[in-house]
């Protein structure tokens, strides 16, 4: 769906700002690209849409270059969600949402109908929001209409640039499972910039760890855990590495280690597992071991941690 | 004189006039404003774009703002001359710099993450400035146009220095006539305007957003439908248009004379008289209220009209001297009469014309009309006694006060001194009464209005004929202050109408009653 072939960028002179970066989201993928910040992700992300023009490499949608498009054409077709969601506090939700829809032609009714399905999808009461203005709304809420005005156009690929960040705690989780259950990004390349590292464990399917502007390690969750590329991706978990490692490892996984068997969908984590168990007030020693066993034939990272 | 009118009489008696002041006022201020923002407004938005170019242009328009409004006027002048037009450049040019500037710093105060949302959305640079920018920078941009107009009301008082009319009008006339009513006049409306037109943008700033997105569209045409004010009274106007002075504006002796008696309706502007025989030679206004001996009658080859039903009072000069004085020289009497009857109104603007136009030495100028009169004599041994022979500042007192030091000089044995520009008639004539000085040339129109300050009854009696009021003052100065009038010297420098002397050749005018047949045959 979207590739990008050794991208580079640097402003200014001298340092640059991002290295050789190559990498390829496919349909129903979420990348999350994680580092601190001067990593280079959001740098990343801004010349996907062309917002930053590379200084070299390519970046291919769909197989076509994206410098042979124009970048309004291309922009248009790419759903953006920025961090302090840049609503435009003189138009009305409605007329935020529907933004592309109508900058790509689509007819009144059309634009309407959409803008209701998406604010109904968010959980925002269209009878009551759709004629508000931003201004008259919550930051969660804030942020579920610049999600709909991402997705309004139904482009295929999505960017999003700490796209919760700015949001309290609670109101982070509702909308982030509001986003995970959304049924129109199952067949979307979704690209989501994050420093949160729980929040790229939680929707990665593959995480890219980036530091100064390099790539240092692209892959699954598990892998980043379990079977880190060199020190610095290791270390970089280390303070939540249990947690981490608990969530990123599902319940089926660490089976064959289990005395005794435990009656739950193989399909969630051990850490939902362990929950489940302390809420019913299982015993959860026996998952414990199991874990710390898995780890102990997987992978070198307890040797090194 | 005349008692002052009452502020609601005269606001009643010049209903019309204030209407048409009013409109003019609102069309000045509003034409500047809507150029000004047809230029101002892309010069912002371009400045946001070429940030190198902001210092540049804030700055020019930052230079202009600092012009005081009344020497910008005075720029204009040699640059377009005097009327509607230079008046308009210079209110534009004062309307520039907020507009300008508000528009610059209102785009520029657009959060970043809503222009990059814009962008990122994937709106075109158009898309981006109509859609986005300048909505969000409308209440800034608004703010400025609101000061630029509040400042286009007020610098538009000035507008009538330069003949572009507007309720300066009233102000200028109030100030020259030291009528505060009249003053009042002017200054309430224009307050008023001010005001009105304040509350009005800061009522449109305060509208919800998407109304100000049809603000956008909505305002162009307000503007230029209040531009189109300033038309309005030329469209109901006359065939000519005078331009005559404030004072002139507000004397019964002047433009209410001749409506009253001559029934003459004729589209006026205040002009300055600085500036006013010029106008008329440039064809800017067709008749002025000059003064008929003045140099620039001659410079600019104007005609007087005849006023055949006298409501300019007679100002025929004559010497007027303490009989103290004459007591003790009476040989002085006949020095001074040589000049009687001598100087009629063309020999006098010619006078005048050498000393204002041609910057001849007044002194020179005297001894040569003496000269060719053949009344040159040569002086006296000037030992018995000395003359002081005072004069006005302006106009004919300095060239009649040389020429009757040489004549005082030439035909006695005293030794005459000349004191000139003694400031006006009320100076003069203290020095006189207190002995400073010892005569001086006056007029009889001054003695009776101005000095003796006679009835109603006792003027309308007397005005229209000149005789009556030489008596008159002579009289009456020979009673109170022991002052003698001499006999005049022949010319009378009075207010006059004139046109350009091929325009009243053409219409066949030559009096006002026919420049009023004339206005309401067309």
């Amino acid at each position: 769906m979207i590739r990008l072939e050794h991208v580079n960028k640097s402003f200014q002179q001298g340092k640059p700002a991002v290295s050789d970066i190559s990498f390829e989201v496919s349909k129903g993928e979420t990348l999350v690209l994680l580092g601190t910040s001067g990593s280079g992700k959001t740098t990343t992300l801004r010349m996907i849409n062309r917002l930053v023009i590379p200084d070299s490499g390519l970046i291919f949608i769909n197989g076509q270059p994206t410098d042979q498009l124009s970048p309004e054409i291309l922009r248009r077709n790419t759903g953006y969600v920025l961090q302090h969601n840049g609503l435009f506090p003189h138009y009305t939700v409605a007329e935020n949402i529907g933004i592309v829809p109508s900058l790509l032609g689509w007819d009144k009714q059309k634009i309407l109908q959409r803008t209701t399905y998406l604010m109904e999808q968010l959980h925002l009461n269209p009878s009551r929001y759709l004629h508000s203005y931003p201004q008259e709304l919550s930051g969660g809420q804030q942020q579920r209409v610049g999600l709909a005005r991402a997705l309004a156009a139904d482009p295929p690929l999505l960017l999003m640039d700490e796209p919760f960040g700015a949001l309290d705690p609670i109101t982070r989780a509702s909308v982030k499972k509001e986003f995970r259950l959304l049924e129109d990004l199952k067949n979307k390349a979704v690209i989501l910039v994050t420093h949160d590292v729980q929040e790229a464990f939680e929707l990665g399917t593959r995480i890219c760890l980036m530091d100064q502007g390099v790539i240092q390690q692209l892959g699954t969750p598990e892998e980043l855990l379990f079977t880190p590329a060199n020190s610095f991706v290791s270390r970089f978990f280390d303070n939540q590495r249990l947690l981490l490692e608990l969530k990123a490892l599902k319940l089926e996984a660490v089976k064959p280690w289990l005395e005794i068997p435990v009656s739950m969908d193989g399909g969630i984590s051990c850490w939902e597992a362990l929950e489940k168990m302390t809420a019913t007030q299982t015993d959860s020693s026996s998952l414990m071991r199991a874990f710390t066993l898995y780890k102990q034939t997987h992978g070198r990272t307890t040797e090194l941690s | 004189m005349e008692e002052q009118q009452s502020f609601p009489e005269l606001v009643q008696q010049q209903a019309g006039k204030l209407l048409e002041q009013t409109l003019q006022h609102i069309g000045l201020t509003f034409i500047s404003l809507l150029i000004a923002v047809v230029i101002g407004v892309p010069l912002g938005i371009l400045i946001t774009r070429k940030q190198g170019l902001s210092r540049v242009v804030l700055g020019i328009a930052g230079v202009l703002q600092t012009i005081p409004s009344i020497a910008l006027l005075g720029f204009m002048i040699p640059l377009l001359g005097i009327g509607v037009v230079p008046a308009i450049a210079a209110l534009f040019l004062y309307a520039l710099l907020p507009i300008i500037r508000n528009t610059y710093t209102g785009i520029l105060q657009v959060d970043p993450a809503v222009t990059d949302a814009a962008t990122g959305m994937g709106m075109n640079k158009r898309q981006l400035l109509f859609k986005v920018q300048l909505p969000l920078a409308m209440p800034v941009l608004l703010a400025g146009i609101r000061t630029a107009t509040v400042i286009n009301v007020g610098v538009a008082t000035l507008a009538a220095y330069i003949a572009a009319g507007g309720l300066g009008e009233f102000i200028f006339g109030g100030i020259a006539l030291n009528n505060t009513n009249m003053i009042l006049a002017g200054a309430i409306p224009a307050a008023l305007l001010a005001i009105l037109s304040d509350w009005l943008i800061g009522r449109l700033q305060k509208l919800r957003m998407r109304k100000t997105k049809k603000l956008l569209y909505i305002l162009p045409f307000l503007l230029l439908i209040l531009s189109s004010f300033y038309l309005l009274p030329a469209a109901y106007g006359t065939k000519l248009l005078a331009g005559f002075t404030a004072e002139f504006m507000g004397r019964q002796d002047g433009n209410l004379g001749l409506k009253k008696v001559y029934g003459l309706s004729i589209r006026t502007v205040v002009i300055s008289d600085m500036v006013m025989y010029k106008a008329a030679y440039e064809k800017k206004v067709d008749v002025i209220s000059g003064s008929s001996t003045d140099g620039r009658v001659r410079a600019f080859d104007l005609q007087v009209l005849a006023d055949d039903r006298h409501i300019f009072p007679p100002y025929y000069a004559a010497p007027i001297v303490r009989q103290a004085t004459l007591d003790k020289y009476p040989e002085l009497e006949t020095a001074l009469n040589k000049l009687s009857g001598i100087i009629n109104d063309s020999i006098m603007t010619e006078l005048n014309y050498s000393v204002d136009h041609l910057k001849q030495d007044p002194a020179v100028v005297a001894r040569n009309f003496l000269e060719a009169k053949g009344l040159l004599q040569q002086e006296g041994k000037g030992d018995k006694g000395t003359v002081v022979i005072g004069a006005k500042i302006f106009g004919d007192g300095y060239i009649l006060a040389n020429i009757y030091k040489l004549l005082v000089n030439g035909y006695t044995d005293l030794k005459a001194v000349t004191k000139t520009g003694l400031g006006g008639t009320q100076i003069c004539f203290e020095a006189l009464i207190n002995g400073q000085i010892d005569l001086y040339p006056e007029y009889t129109g001054t003695g009776l209005l101005a000095i003796l300050h006679a009835e109603k009854t006792v003027v309308d009696s007397l005005i229209t004929d000149k005789q009556k009021v030489y008596d008159h003052v002579a009289r009456e100065f020979k009673q109170r202050y022991n002052i003698k009038w001499l006999p005049p010297i022949g010319f009378n420098n009075t207010y006059a109408l004139m046109m350009r002397r091929k325009q009243a050749s053409d219409l066949h005018i030559t009096s006002i009653s026919e420049l009023k047949e004339y206005l309401e045959r067309h």
